[in-house]
């Protein structure tokens, strides 16, 4: 490499490092009151990726500007001679490379960086929100859940010692509750019911269980054997011989609440067998929270959720904050408010409205869902409305089923009823897709250039402006030629506006060098704002695959006018 | 012979750079125009824009792209006056009086011809037509109409509407609605009430452009001639034209042109920024002293003119233009 090469590659490596380390200071003094020191620096860091993102270009074509209007020899090169070719191959080489750099920090490392970003504020907006919620449970006198907004909150930050001074506040006052409800309700022995045992297998543990004067356990894994078989003499008689022994005995208070329990525990079996499943489900919910750690209860609950979920999902699955009551406290994001055909047959067509989906790395969840079919002369064929919905394989299910008694959310039908399938829906988007179609405020900075496409063909196929995703689209492509194809413009300007200095210029110039960025970013932005109002116009006339070609076609007229003026300026 | 290789020579040389002048403003002032025209596709697709809508863009912004276009022909012939042979002096007196003759008749012209949106409300809001068969959004509501023409009725088929701040039950289905391209609303019937779909969305454009656009907006709003012969104005017009005119000192202050571009371009932004400063934050405060009141409201017009004459006066003073060519090797 030459003397002026290096003196070239040089500068643009330390207008980079400084260009970072500036931009690191100010993320670093513009960081929003956020209070703690790990979220900090993921904001800082996402904040300097994303405006370094945003100002490489013009930064990246002040530094050509300036380099090959200082160190580029021109001297006995004309263009025609050896001296352009090889001065061609080496900026050609040396822009190939940063442009694919620069295509590496936009498609890898931006991403990932407004993700760490906005997760920073996010999980800050969420910790807040969810203490409010804890003192608000506490305030009602709901220890347990706020002890669960609390653990939630800690969970995002583990760091923060006043969340952890309140849910130790919360510990010791559960603790001093269920100290009280103890001393009123004995614990229960551990029993070890299998599912799927065979009667024999109830029946001998019933006659181990009588064996050791266990007459609870005995009449308990009787009745389950008796359930099975019931013209088995065996089973019916422990039971009887169980029942006698107990009357006898006179039990304890402690004995009597572990029959109740077993009682129950059967029952909640008897529900589960007769095909109520979310009765069973809650019934089960119930038991566990007396006694958490009965593990016939903690399987048949396991059960009786597995059983629920063929046909609808829990409330719970949704994520705490999102909800605004009890949810996991899985990390998601969310996106609002979109309208869409979800599907057109024939003048029929069937349109759904969601507020809001929820993505998490389980699923997708949707709130506030309205669907309503309408025939092309205006005749509503089917109206509904449901709160909550999830998308299982193709399909938006909207069955869902709360803690509480009461808390079980179908599809309300205003008009019109489909029948067998109303609490589900055949979805024609993917949610991923929707998901980002919904989000397209942001810019789609953190979809794939591959799923830009995808999106956009989705969001026609649902009825949606496509628009905005393809116009994401090309302004993504946009700044990578732009990068490339600028770069030759900055090196034929540069030398043509070249020092006339013997040596270096005085000294005294540099030190208004910073202003050549501001300068620049202020001209590429006139050049990128008029670049995408005509590629816009293009893509609204021609649509996306001729206004492409045109994209293409005009980028390499552009790489062209610039070689021109290069050759014309190595000539003089 | 000498004589006529002379004239052709001045003609080339010297008077041109009047002619590069005009059509330089001119290229520019279309290129600016065709992407403000242009620019609202950036927010939603359209067809190609009507006549009406093309005049409404122009006279809503011909003002302030006209003096930019105005004002990088200034710089740009600047550069080319002192690195060309000719008459400099003749030429720069050609090129400060063109255009200051340019600016004034093209802002006094742009007013007579289109007036503005705030003296005709009926310009405002002339938009694009509906995309068909899509679902629009404004805000928190969603219209999908079945079949649209671009103008008037929406035909036979259905319009559902979706407000997401009615509460349960949002959509409604109604018979018909009648779009209005100008307005971009949907009056709706039976029932009559009206949706506007006016705006779709905000574009995004750079704090850097968007402050520049600012400093551009404010200078026209104070240079709107009233008549053909609007003293004030023409003395606002001349203040900008001769800060333009001086702009020949920074353009050749050192032997780095890469250097004097860059430092020309800068006085230009911090004097268009300093006359919205002096408009908008000093002159407020000063009005209310008795002794500045009416000597404050000329600071921002009188900024251009006394920055135009430092820079003159350290042009005059400076190096030559004919020794700073020799240096250069322009010659």
């Amino acid at each position: 490499m030459t003397k002026a090469g290096r003196g070239i590659i040089l500068t643009l490596i330390i207008v980079y490092v400084l260009t970072v380390i500036i931009l690191l200071g100010w993320s670093f003094f513009t960081v929003p009151a956020i209070r703690i020191g790990a979220l900090k620096t993921n904001w800082i860091i996402g904040n300097t990726l994303e405006n370094l993102a945003r100002a490489l270009i013009p930064v990246h074509l002040s530094a050509v500007l300036f380099s090959f209007s200082l160190f580029f020899p021109f001297e006995g090169a004309g263009a025609r001679g050896r001296g352009f070719f090889e001065r061609l191959r080496f900026m050609g080489l040396t822009f190939l490379i940063l442009t694919l750099l620069y295509a590496f920090l936009l498609e890898a490392g931006l991403p990932p960086a407004l993700k760490m970003k906005e997760e920073a504020v996010t999980k800050i907006r969420q910790a807040d929100e969810l203490r409010i919620k804890a003192k608000d449970a506490t305030a009602r006198g709901q220890l347990k859940e706020a002890r669960r907004y609390l653990q939630y909150a800690l969970a995002l930050f583990p760091e923060d010692e006043e969340l952890r001074y309140e849910l130790d506040t919360a510990d010791r006052a559960a603790q001093i509750a269920g100290q009280a409800r103890r001393a009123e309700a004995p614990a229960a022995e551990n029993s070890a019911l299998l599912l799927n045992m065979s009667f024999d297998d109830f029946l001998e543990r019933a006659r181990n269980a009588f064996d050791r004067e266990d007459y609870i356990s005995a009449e308990y894994y009787a009745a389950f054997a008796l359930r099975m078989n019931l013209n088995h003499p065996v089973p019916k008689r422990i039971i009887a011989q169980a029942r006698t022994k107990l009357a006898e005995s006179r039990p304890s208070q402690e004995v009597r609440a572990d029959m109740d329990f077993f009682r129950r525990k059967q029952a909640g079996v008897d529900i589960l067998t007769g095909g109520g499943i979310i009765e069973a489900y809650r019934y089960f919910q119930d038991l566990i929270e007396e006694r958490p750690e009965d593990p016939d209860v903690k399987r048949y609950l396991r059960l009786a959720h597995a059983e629920l979920q063929k046909a609808s999902f829990l409330l719970s699955e949704i994520p705490l904050t999102a909800l605004g009551s009890a949810g996991t406290t899985e990390e998601y994001i969310s996106a609002e408010g979109i309208v869409f055909i979800n599907k057109s047959s024939g003048a029929d067509r069937e349109f759904l409205y969601i507020r809001r989906v929820i993505q998490t790395d389980a699923a997708y969840y949707v709130l506030d869902i309205e669907g309503i079919a309408l025939a092309m002369d205006g005749k509503v064929l089917y109206h509904f409305g449901a709160p909550y919905g999830k998308f299982i394989d193709g399909t938006l299910l909207m069955h869902c089923v709360g803690d509480a008694a009461n808390e079980d959310y179908a599809p309300e039908y205003y008009a019109g009823n489909p029948g067998d399938a109303a609490d589900r829906l055949s979805v024609t988007a993917d949610p991923e897709q929707l998901f980002h179609i919904i989000s397209g405020g942001r810019g789609y900075r953190d979809v794939s250039l591959w799923d830009l496409v995808q999106t956009a063909e989705a969001a026609s196929l649902l009825g949606v402006s496509s628009h905005p995703v393809y116009m994401a689209f090309f302004s993504r492509v946009f700044l990578l030629f732009s990068f490339f194809v600028l770069s030759f413009f900055a090196a034929a300007w540069g030398l043509r506006f070249r020092s006339r200095y013997a040596a270096s210029p005085p000294v005294v110039y540099f030190f208004f060098l910073p202003l050549l960025p501001f300068i620049m970013i202020l001209v590429f932005h006139v050049y990128q704002y008029g670049l995408y109002a005509l590629q816009g116009f293009l893509l609204s006339a021609l649509g996306f695959f001729a206004s492409a070609a045109v994209f293409c076609a005009v980028q390499g007229l552009f790489l062209f006018f610039a070689l021109l003026v290069f050759a014309k300026q190595m000539r003089q | 012979m000498g004589e006529i290789r002379v004239t052709l020579y001045f003609v080339k040389d010297t008077l041109y750079a009047v002619v590069s002048l005009f059509l330089k403003t001119a290229v520019f002032f279309v290129g600016i125009m065709l992407v403000v025209i242009l620019s609202p596709v950036l927010r939603f697709p359209a067809k190609p824009p009507s006549a009406a809508y093309f005049l409404y863009q122009i006279s809503s912004h011909g003002g302030e792209s006209f003096f930019a276009a105005l004002f990088l022909a200034l710089v740009s012939t600047h550069f080319r006056i002192i690195r060309r042979p000719g008459k400099k002096l003749l030429s720069f007196a050609l090129v400060l009086a063109a255009a200051f003759c340019i600016l004034y008749s093209g802002l006094f012209g742009l007013g007579v011809l289109f007036p503005g949106p705030d003296e005709d409300e009926a310009w405002a809001g002339i938009g694009m037509p509906l995309e068909k068969g899509l679902v629009q959004r404004a805000g928190d509501v969603f219209v999908w109409i079945a079949e649209t023409e671009e103008t008037g009725r929406a035909g036979a088929g259905p319009v559902l509407v979706m407000d997401r701040g009615k509460g349960a039950g949002n959509f409604d289905v109604y018979a018909e609605g009648v779009f209005d391209a100008k307005s971009r609303t949907v009056k709706l019937s039976p029932g009559g009430a009206e949706i506007s779909l006016a705006d779709p969305g905000v574009v995004y454009i750079s704090p850097f452009l968007r402050f520049f656009i600012d400093d551009l907006r404010y200078i026209r709003s104070i240079l709107r001639p009233r008549a053909l012969l609007d003293v004030p104005a023409l003395c606002s017009v001349f203040s900008l034209v001769f800060f333009g005119f001086s702009l020949w000192t920074p353009a050749k202050l050192s032997r780095w042109p890469l250097f004097n571009l860059w430092f020309t371009l800068a006085v230009i932004w911090i004097v268009f920024s300093g006359m919205r400063f002096l408009g908008l934050y000093l002159v407020p405060e000063l009005v209310l002293f008795e002794n500045f009141s009416r000597v404050a409201r000329y600071l921002p017009l009188a900024f251009p003119a006394f920055c135009g004459l430092l820079l003159f006066v350290a042009g005059i003073l400076g190096k030559p233009v004919t020794e700073w060519k020799r240096e250069m090797r322009y010659d």
